[in-house]
């Protein structure tokens, strides 16, 4: 079998993998570094379960080989809390009720970290179109949507208080 | 999926060389070669990866030309105020492509390669008489986009070689452009029936450039040059714009599977036709 030696840095730790050429991003972050809030939901890029940010960007890390991502910055949702202090995305999700099995949430949250991080006060067309390519089969999105007006506003206060 | 070997060239030179090899086949955003791979419709011994050389990610104007590298991603394409302006229906129809992280990955390259008859950038890019540059171990050429369209899945690219750079040149000013298609929901993979339009009107009202492009509709994407004539050259109204309409539904020869039978698709390009046309010409239909 062929492998492929990756380094890269997930959630700011810097990691060298040496693994399968064929696998992608979404199996080395569970397999070799044991990371699995990066869910498993049709590998093939539709359900978005899988969303981690690379170099910033949301992408499906079900359709990114481990060697594309040498080099590379990956976030996960383990990266987002800051010590023990969820990160307001991941606070105002369990507040506005937008979790029910939780299976893409990880994905959502990421999709919002980003979206947030290009237009600080999101409108509803612009965060329906940052989450697309996240599909929920428990919520129905409203939640999801308020969750993620809710956190772009405490975003929005921590930012003045700073 | 089966063993395979992964090669990441840092130039288009070092690609070209690896290419050269039996069995060694191009990925770029891997958002069709990944699912491919894994159910078995696509095979490589070697998977030479393109979307990290620089010098493939552009948008730019070149001789009058836009230029597009073949690497560029989606997103690139709707950030692109150069597109926005000389080219929106291609900004427009890359938005639509998947969800934000297909169009994180996905590259404008791997779409035209890819040659699916549902192929969203497809029709546009034969509305604006698109030529690609190729280059391989042997040198470069220049093919038409509707000469290098063969059928489903199958185009005129040699084993070898890489789609370096799409080029047109930018709509008038004055046109306008639209992309519309109809499919079964947001973030899915294949169009029902997909419509590229570009309108330019004269002072006097009269249809200066026209284009019609359908895709999904046929075993590639197609102008639809009948339609165009129809209104060339004559002041626009609803008339002959549902004339228009009927020789676009006449020129589709569209299939029966499971996402729509042939007549629906046959009505749907119809509509399309007439509803994007009369909103690039102020006559109020709107869009839904
Ligand atoms: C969830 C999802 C939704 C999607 N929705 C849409 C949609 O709405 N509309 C649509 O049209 N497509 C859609 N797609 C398909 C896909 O995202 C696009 O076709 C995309 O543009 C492919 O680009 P890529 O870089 O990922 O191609 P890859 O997968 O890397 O490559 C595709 C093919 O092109 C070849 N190739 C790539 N680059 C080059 C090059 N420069 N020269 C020569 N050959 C090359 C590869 O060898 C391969 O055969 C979707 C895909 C997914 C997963
Ligand atoms: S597991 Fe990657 S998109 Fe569904
Ligand atoms: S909460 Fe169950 S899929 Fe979204």
């Amino acid at each position: 079998m062929n492998e492929v030696t990756v380094t890269l840095t997930v959630n700011g730790q810097a990691h060298t993998v040496t693994t399968a050429a064929q696998k992608t991003l979404l199996y080395l972050l569970r397999d070799d570094l044991h990371l699995y809030g990066t869910k498993d939901g049709c590998r093939e890029g539709e359900c978005g379960a899988c969303t981690v940010l690379l170099d910033g960007r949301p992408v499906n890390a079900c359709l990114v080989l481990a060697g594309q991502a040498d080099g590379r910055e990956v976030v996960t949702i383990e990266g987002l809390a800051a010590d023990d202090r969820l990160h307001p995305l991941q606070h105002a999700f369990i507040q506005a009720g937008a979790v029910q099995c939780g299976f893409c949430t990880p994905g959502l949250i990421l999709s919002s970290v980003a979206l947030l991080e290009q237009h600080p006060h999101p409108d509803d067309q612009q965060i329906r179109r940052a989450l697309t390519g996240n599909l929920c089969r428990c919520t129905g999105y409203t939640k999801i949507i308020e969750a993620v007006k809710l956190a772009a506003g405490e975003m929005a206060m921590e930012v003045e208080h700073d | 999926m089966q063993s395979l070997e992964f090669k990441s060239p840092g130039s288009i030179q070092e690609a070209c060389r690896l290419l050269d090899a039996t069995g060694s086949r191009p990925i770029a955003g891997g958002t069709d070669v990944i699912p491919q791979m894994r159910d078995g419709r696509f095979q490589a011994g070697t998977l030479v990866d393109i979307s990290r050389i620089p010098d493939l990610s552009y948008v730019k104007q070149i001789n009058g030309e836009i230029a597009i590298g073949s690497t560029t991603t989606h997103t690139m394409i709707v950030d692109s105020p150069l597109i926005q302006a000389r080219a929106r229906f291609l900004a427009e129809v890359s938005g639509i492509v998947g969800g934000v992280q297909t169009q994180n990955r996905g590259t404008l390259g791997g779409n035209i390669a890819n040659a699916s008859p549902a192929g969203d950038t497809l029709p546009v890019l034969l509305a604006l008489d698109a030529t690609l540059d190729l280059v391989s171990q042997s040198g470069e050429r220049s093919l038409a986009l509707a000469d290098f369209l063969r059928g489903p899945g199958r185009t005129a690219i040699l084993s070898g070689e890489i789609i370096r750079q799409v080029r047109f040149a930018p709509l008038a000013q004055g046109a306008q452009s639209l992309f519309l298609r109809l499919g079964n929901r947001k973030g899915m993979l294949i169009s029902v029936v997909s419509v590229a339009l570009v309108l330019e009107l004269d002072a006097a009202g009269r249809v200066r450039d026209c284009r019609i492009a359908l895709g999904a509709v046929a075993p590639t994407p197609i102008r639809c040059r009948e339609a165009e004539a129809i209104l060339l050259g004559r002041p626009v109204d609803a008339g002959l714009i549902e004339n228009a309409a009927a020789a676009a539904e006449a020129a589709s020869r569209p299939i029966d599977d499971v996402r729509a039978s042939a007549a629906y698709r046959r009505h749907i390009v119809r509509v399309l036709v007439r509803r994007g046309l009369k909103q690039l010409a102020g006559l109020g239909e709107a869009t839904s």
